[in-house]
Formats: structure tokens, C-alpha cells, sequence
């Protein structure tokens, strides 16, 4: 990457006397396209109850604190703990709400990582929702980059926003596509391939939304075009679904979990726009520079010096069919260009060297303001031998989860690790 | 006032929702087009909610007991308004009230007619006006009014 003068990667997080952090329970809905049957409120409560009937020996009633995290204007719920404080044993606590794009989810749990890593609480319950049916999510898209455009276009000159935004996200992200494609040499059998391996493993998993077990590449490159080189099958559904996490401070987590997920590393980082509809492009919007170092300041938080070797299972934000292949890249799980061979190869398959998406990733399952913590919550239920018919056959000691959102260029990683960090 | 040479962009942005009421309030709606209250009983602290939800927000229960409640009750607040929600002057100023049904432990809002602000008092007996077509919404009860003028 170049930088600017003056310019200088920062190294980690200094971190200080931070307290260690596990994950002790999962919860999640079974996520639909439409769940009319149940309000927002409703929806979200499903998960919390899903949590504490998985993992009965966490009592709701010590529960000391929620972080809540719901996109932004997709269902103009800028509120949530109104409707939902009594649904999720969040009545009378300490409450955060949390909302940061397509990141939500994550940061989400940063936040009730911080919560425990600081001292000042001990067990802390993380959720995050998206009711898309409820809501208008194109609407919701247009009500975040629209108004960011136009300040921004009033810096810079407008290229029009209706010709690159065709078909909503996708519109956009076939720019990436594209870069990345182009990067890598990924045709459009490797975009269709990972589809089909991700709603294969989906098909294993009863909380995922589109379960496949038959699908195939023919299936997916005879789907209609939406913006080149993206078609329909090779983008997200748009779910209705919740996540819970329970977190827990060291002492708590030895006395109600047996084997749980800790928290190693966090990160979050922005760059400029790499989709800018009425302003300048400053950045390649395949290079992922805010990947790379949200990437590098969690594996060093983590002890982690190099991923390739010691992560063995991750969780990334394929919203669309290049991505996963160029996250895991990102990541500094493959070298750069490499994905495509790996896919391949069947490196990422549930049984290879690294699986990625066991659960089925982003492009079967997508309640936006959920979907960063789902990644999290996949790569805690594998490192707790707690993910059922789609736990990987390999052990996992160390996971990875990513979340992507802003525009194009906001990301958010976690290392999930089965001991502590050595203080 | 604008300033000579700021520009400003207009951006509009019109949304649209449609919530789901979720099964609750769909038969609380329900009894409504029938001219029924429903409330909901906890099993824990026993706290009646109307209009019902699933869980009881103090107890973290689940919430199963349907209960019918009165449509009369009794003032908890009150207030005249005189200013629409757009901002005009309203030709007439509205009494709005907080009613607690009887049998109920939660409060609902409602237009009061047929009463002076000087006749207002928290306590005060109040019954409902159904409409004469009802369709199963909030609207279905017209407003509140004294409870003995029809004794």
C-alpha cells in the first residue's frame, strides 16, 4: 500500500492490565426471509431464550449488562432497547447500544468484550437483529450512503449515482468483484464454486436461510445477471434473524462454561471510500487496507505472528460470491491471489486444512445488523465442539471472524482462541 | 435566512415500514374488533399487561395467561393539547388522558370528550365509547368518558 507522507501504520494496542474475556454461550433464531409471526421485539427474544435453553447453567438474573446493535434505518428501530429491554433479560441493566453498519454485530460484541476486559462487569450479554421484512433495506442502504454522498459530493465531483448503484449493494460491490477478479485471475466458476460449497454447509445448519444440499455450479451461473460480474446467485439473501453471546469475565467463565471461547483480539478499522458514487475513489476497492490492519492489530493483540500457521478456522463477510476468496487473502490466511487455487483445492471445505463458513456464511444468511456477530458466534461454537452436524473435522485451538460494512471499507476482526491470553 | 454562497444539496428520503405486530397483538387487535380488552397475566409476579406481550419485561417470563379486562377504568394523568402534531393551532383544544383499566396494572392512552379540564382529577371513573363499525385496531375505542353519565 501506499502511503502518505507523514503517514505510518500504528502498532497495536498498547492494552494495558485488560482482564481476559471468553465466550460462554451462543444463541441464535432460525433465520427466514420473511417472520411475520413475530414482532422485532419478539424475534430478538427468540435468540436470548434459544441461549440460555442451550446453555442452561448461565442464570439470566446475573446477567449485569447488554449491548445491543441493530443497523441503522432499516427498519427506523433507532431505539432498540424501547421495544426490547424486557424481552432479553435487559430490564433495569446497564445498556449500550451499539450500530456501526454492517459491522454492528461485531462491534456489538467489542463492546461487551471492552465492558469485561476494563473490570467493570463481569457478565455481559451481546445481541444483535435485523427484521428486513419488516423494513425497506434498499431504503435503508439510500438512507446511509445518500446522505454521505451528497456531503461528500459537495468536496468532489459527482459521477453519478444511479449508474454504479444498479441492483442496490450489489451494484456496488461488482465494482470489487471485478478489481478482485481481476487481481487473482477467479473466473466466474470459482465465484460460482464457493456458493455452492457455502449453501452446501449451510444445508447442515438449522439456523441458517438458504440450505442447499443440492446445489451446483451450473445452478448458480444460470442465474440472471444483476451487475457484472455479480448475478443473483452469487449475492446474499436479505434474512430476518437475531444472535445472542454471552461474555464473561475469567472467574465467571471457569464457573459456568467447560470449555468456553476467549476473546484474543479485536480490532476495527476505516479507510477512504472505495465506493464513493458522488465523489472521488480514493482506494482499489479490492485492496482492503482496513482489512489488513484491523487484521494485523488483532493477530499481534492475539500473540498470533503468523495466521497461516495458527488459525484454523475462519468466519468471513461473503455478502457476495469473490468475497470470501478475497477476505481469507486479506486476512493473511492465503498469499495474496491465492484464494482462488485454494477454493479449489477444497483447502476451505468443512474437512480441509482451513474450512471457512462451515456455518454457510453470509451469502446463505444475511440479517445485516447480525450478521458480524454470527461470525463470531460460528468461530466460538467450533472452538467449543458446540456447532452440531457442521462442527469441522479438524481440532480448532484458533479462529478468526471478520465483519465488513461502511462503504466498502470498514471492517472489524476477532481472534477466538480455546485458552486465555498469557498475562 | 441563506447565506450568499453556501451551497446546500437537498436530499430526500421518504421511508416506509411495516411492522409485524407479532401473534400478541394480533389477538389483543382481534378482541377489539369484537369489543373485547385482552390483557395477559405473568405467572411469576402476576402483573396483568394490556395490551399483552410475551414476556414479562420484570420477571423474564413467558407470558400465557390471557385475561379479559374492563373497558372502564380510571384516570392516572391528563392533559389539554391545543397544538397539532404538524404545529397549527387546533380550532378546539383536546383532552387526551391515561386510563388504567380495571383489571389491568398497565395504563393506555385515550381521548376524553364530553368533559371540562375542570371536572379532571387523577382517580376519576372513566368508560369507554366503542365505535359502531370497529376493524380491529387501537381506534376502535372512539374515546373515554365519565363513567357515571350513562348510569
Amino acid at each position: 500500500m501506499k502511503l502518505g507522507k507523514g503517514q505510518k501504520i500504528l502498532p497495536q494496542a498498547r492494552g494495558g492490565k485488560m482482564r481476559n474475556v471468553a465466550v460462554i454461550g451462543v444463541g441464535m433464531t432460525k433465520h427466514r426471509s420473511k417472520r411475520r409471526d413475530v414482532n422485532i421485539a419478539e424475534l430478538v427474544a427468540e435468540a436470548v431464550f434459544d441461549l440460555f435453553e442451550r446453555f442452561p447453567q448461565i442464570p439470566p438474573q446475573e446477567i449485569e449488562a447488554v449491548c445491543f446493535g441493530c443497523m441503522h434505518t432499516f427498519e427506523g428501530v433507532n431505539q432498540p432497547e424501547l421495544w426490547s429491554g424486557g424481552y432479553i433479560a435487559g430490564d433495569m441493566k446497564s445498556f449500550l447500544r451499539i450500530a456501526t453498519g454492517g459491522t454492528t454485530g461485531m462491534t456489538t460484541l467489542h463492546g461487551a468484550y471492552y465492558y469485561i476486559a476494563s473490570g467493570l462487569y463481569d457478565l455481559v450479554l451481546a445481541i444483535s437483529y435485523e427484521k428486513q421484512s419488516d423494513g425497506n433495506t434498499q431504503l435503508g442502504l439510500a438512507h446511509i450512503v445518500i446522505p454521505e454522498g451528497m456531503s461528500m459530493m459537495q468536496f468532489g465531483p459527482s459521477t453519478g449515482m444511479r449508474g454504479a448503484a444498479t441492483g442496490g449493494s450489489t451494484g456496488g460491490a461488482s465494482f470489487q468483484a471485478q478489481r478482485y477478479c481481476y487481481l487473482s485471475g477467479a473466473t466466474e466458476e470459482h465465484l460460482a464454486m464457493h456458493v455452492v460449497k457455502n449453501r452446501r454447509n449451510a444445508a447442515k445448519n438449522p439456523y441458517a436461510h438458504l440450505r442447499m444440499p443440492d446445489l451446483t455450479i451450473e445452478d448458480v451461473i444460470n442465474t440472471p445477471m444483476i451487475s457484472y460480474p455479480l448475478r443473483y446467485g452469487h449475492t446474499c439473501p436479505t434474512s430476518d434473524g437475531a444472535c445472542a453471546m454471552v461474555l464473561a469475565s475469567e472467574e465467571l467463565a471457569k464457573k459456568y462454561c467447560d470449555k468456553p471461547a476467549w476473546v484474543v483480539g479485536v480490532a476495527s478499522c476505516a479507510t477512504d471510500p472505495t465506493f464513493n458514487p458522488l465523489g472521488p475513489v480514493y482506494t482499489d476497492p479490492a485492496e482492503q487496507i482496513a482489512c489488513k490492519l484491523a487484521a494485523k492489530w488483532a493477530y499481534e493483540q492475539a500473540g498470533i505472528s503468523d495466521p497461516k500457521k495458527e488459525i484454523d478456522y475462519a468466519e468471513v463477510y461473503d455478502a457476495f460470491a469473490h468475497q470470501e476468496m478475497m477476505w481469507s487473502e486479506r486476512l493473511g490466511l492465503f498469499d495474496e491471489g491465492k484464494g482462488p487455487e485454494m477454493l479449489e483445492k477444497g483447502v476451505t471445505q468443512m474437512d480441509g486444512e482451513l474450512p471457512i463458513n462451515a456455518s454457510g456464511g453470509v451469502i446463505s444468511t444475511n440479517a445485516i445488523g447480525c450478521t458480524a456477530m454470527v461470525r463470531v458466534a460460528e468461530c466460538a461454537l467450533q472452538i467449543m465442539e458446540q456447532a452440531g452436524e457442521h462442527q469441522v473435522s479438524k481440532r480448532v485451538k484458533n479462529a478468526v471472524a471478520h465483519g465488513w460494512g461502511g462503504l466498502f471499507q470498514f471492517v472489524s476482526v476477532t481472534v477466538l482462541s480455546e485458552s486465555p491470553k498469557k498475562s | 435566512m441563506e447565506e450568499k454562497g453556501i451551497t446546500q444539496v437537498r436530499s430526500i428520503i421518504n421511508p416506509e415500514y411495516r411492522y409485524s405486530v407479532g401473534r400478541y397483538l394480533e389477538r389483543f387487535y382481534q378482541g377489539l374488533e369484537a369489543g373485547k380488552i385482552w390483557g395477559i397475566k405473568c405467572p411469576r409476579c402476576g402483573m396483568v399487561y394490556v395490551p399483552p406481550r410475551w414476556i414479562c419485561y420484570k420477571c423474564y417470563q413467558k407470558m400465557e395467561e390471557w385475561i379479559e379486562v374492563k373497558d372502564r377504568g380510571v384516570l392516572k394523568s391528563w392533559s389539554q393539547l391545543y397544538v397539532s402534531a404538524r404545529k397549527n393551532p387546533l380550532k378546539e383544544p383536546v383532552l387526551f388522558g391515561l386510563i388504567q383499566l380495571d383489571g389491568a396494572d398497565t395504563a393506555i392512552y385515550g381521548e376524553l370528550r364530553d368533559l371540562k379540564p375542570e371536572q379532571l382529577k387523577v382517580g376519576l371513573r372513566l368508560k369507554a365509547v366503542w365505535k359502531k363499525e370497529r376493524k380491529g385496531a387501537v381506534s376502535d375505542i372512539e374515546y373515554f368518558t365519565l363513567e357515571e353519565k350513562e348510569a
